[in-house]
């Protein structure tokens, strides 16, 4: 549009012919027409042009509502997120303080019971090694034994039964450290071969060279599942050999626990991992125990993160095997219960 | 099968201390260090306990964790937090099942720890292998 119209009053001159005029007029209308018609086209593009400007316009306005009720319903979610964070915050604390109290009633328990055990243990003890200047017959003899004995296997019952809460509860509690499988497998060793030797029973530690220097782990749990595999390899072995070997998997380290034993039947060999469960009837009467050993064995392990396989042939004997993830640094394992 | 070797004067005239909120337990403590000729004091909380060692001066203390008044730790900090009596080895008494307990003993200052019951049979043979470990004890043994 920067071009000027006609401008009328500077082409119409008072001194010339009235043909000249009506020309000059015809022309000059001619030109206003051709100009009218530019206007007009101009008016319609702007029209055009202001019409898509609107539509554009309704178009992102529409956007913009869009957006707005976006924002809206994000706004929602978010506050409804925000609603269950806290309801979830509420649950976990919930969660945290049953389990609190769960431990505080485990360990209360677990003090109570002990307590009066340790005293009849202690005294029956003194007694039977004449302590304290004490006198009696053999009948009194056998029957403070009985007492013992009966003690020894209550404290026993009772340690395993609140090894076995504990880790059904979730309340164990692994202590990483750094610890050496090797010093670790000796201590077993002096603890066991002295149940061995009463037995006369071999027992031999066999240890892979290549078993890391330290590895990261619960020695107490880790102490716990083979204490309890050995325990029972000696229990059920008459004759030959016990042997405990620690070897290095790569990712992994393994303790086996191999006796010349009874061995267990196939039909047995899962159902020997429950809680109160034995091979049969016979092996209560003869052996004792209470079917809690290896309950505890498959629980620790697996909270460790880590697995337990059997091999047996009755009559010949058995193979525990405990696998465990090698941990060279502070690593929590996830609990799979 | 533990005693065999270890005679009955292996303690003799030692000044022991234990501490124990157990009166049972305490009793069986000092029969058996008594049958192994020591002469034992007793306190029933971590303050009696730190009023006997301040008196007597022992050769070693035995010392339970949970008691009231003053428990385990508060002994072992108070004993490792004097000049006179820091010295002196403290030995935990700990339950079976205190997982964590035996590790924070000796990071406390414990020499070492003993695991509840004590028995006739087992008490006196565990002990020794810790006296053992002490050389100036060690060396007053009487074996
Ligand atoms: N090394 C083994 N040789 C033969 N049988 C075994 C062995 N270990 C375990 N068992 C069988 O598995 C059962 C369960 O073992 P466990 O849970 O330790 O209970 P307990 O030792 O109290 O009987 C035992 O009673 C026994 O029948
Ligand atoms: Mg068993």
């Amino acid at each position: 549009m920067g071009q000027s119209l006609v401008d009328v009053n500077n082409q119409i001159s008072p001194a010339a012919s009235t043909n000249d005029q009506i020309e000059k007029l015809e022309a000059t209308i001619k030109a206003l027409q051709h100009d009218n018609a530019k206007l007009q086209q101009q008016l319609e593009d702007s029209t055009l042009e202001l019409q898509a400007t609107v539509d554009e316009f309704l178009r992102s306005d529409n956007e913009r509502k869009r957006l707005v009720n976006d924002i809206d319903e994000y706004i929602r979610v978010d506050l409804e997120r925000q609603r269950l964070i806290k309801e979830l915050q509420a649950a976990k604390r919930l969660a945290e303080e049953n389990s609190r109290l769960k431990s505080e009633f485990l360990s209360t328990m677990s003090h109570e019971l002990r307590t009066p055990m340790n005293a009849i243990e202690g005294f029956t003890s003194i007694m039977l090694s004449r302590m304290g200047g004490v006198e009696f017959n053999e009948k009194t003899e056998r029957y403070i034994t009985r007492v013992n004995i009966n003690s020894k296997r209550l404290l026993q019952l009772i340690n395993d039964f609140l090894d076995l809460s504990r880790v059904e509860s979730g309340r164990l509690e692994l202590a990483y450290q750094p610890f050496s499988p090797v010093d670790l497998a000796k201590r077993w060793q002096t603890e066991i071969s002295i149940l061995a030797e009463k037995k006369n029973i071999d027992f031999e530690l066999i240890l892979d060279p290549h078993l890391p220097e330290t590895v990261y782990g619960d020695e107490e749990a880790i102490s716990k599942v083979a204490i309890n595999l050995l325990g029972n390899a000696i229990k059920f072995t008459e004759q030959g050999k016990v042997s405990l070997a620690l070897s290095n998997g790569g990712e992994n380290w393994q303790i086996s626990v191999t006796d010349t034993g009874i061995g267990i039947p196939p039909h047995a060999r899962e159902y020997v991992f429950e809680e109160f469960r034995q091979v049969d009837q016979t092996s209560k009467r003869k052996y004792g125990g209470t079917g809690l050993g290896l309950a505890i064995v498959h629980k620790y392990t697996r909270t460790m993160g880590g697995t337990v396989t059997l091999q047996s042939e009755v009559n010949i004997g058995s193979t525990f095997t405990v696998t465990l993830p090698i941990q060279t640094k502070h690593e929590s394992v996830e609990s799979k219960q | 099968m533990t005693r065999i070797n270890i005679p009955a004067d292996l303690l003799s005239n030692w000044d022991i201390v234990v501490v124990d909120d157990e009166p049972d337990s305490l009793e069986v403590a000092e029969i058996i260090l008594d049958a192994y000729g020591a002469n034992v004091h007793t306190g029933t909380n971590g303050a009696e306990g730190l009023e006997q060692v301040r008196k007597i001066q022992p050769r070693f203390i035995i010392s339970d964790i949970s008691m009231p008044v003053m428990d385990g730790w508060g002994l072992i900090h108070e004993l490792k937090n004097d000049r006179s009596l820091m010295d002196i080895p403290a030995i935990a008494l700990t339950a079976h099942a205190m997982v964590g307990d035996r590790e924070r003993a000796i990071t406390a200052g414990f020499h070492n720890y003993l695991t509840k019951p004590l028995t006739a049979e087992t008490f006196i043979y565990d002990l020794l292998k810790l006296l053992m470990d002490i050389p100036e004890l060690a060396e007053h043994l009487n074996i």
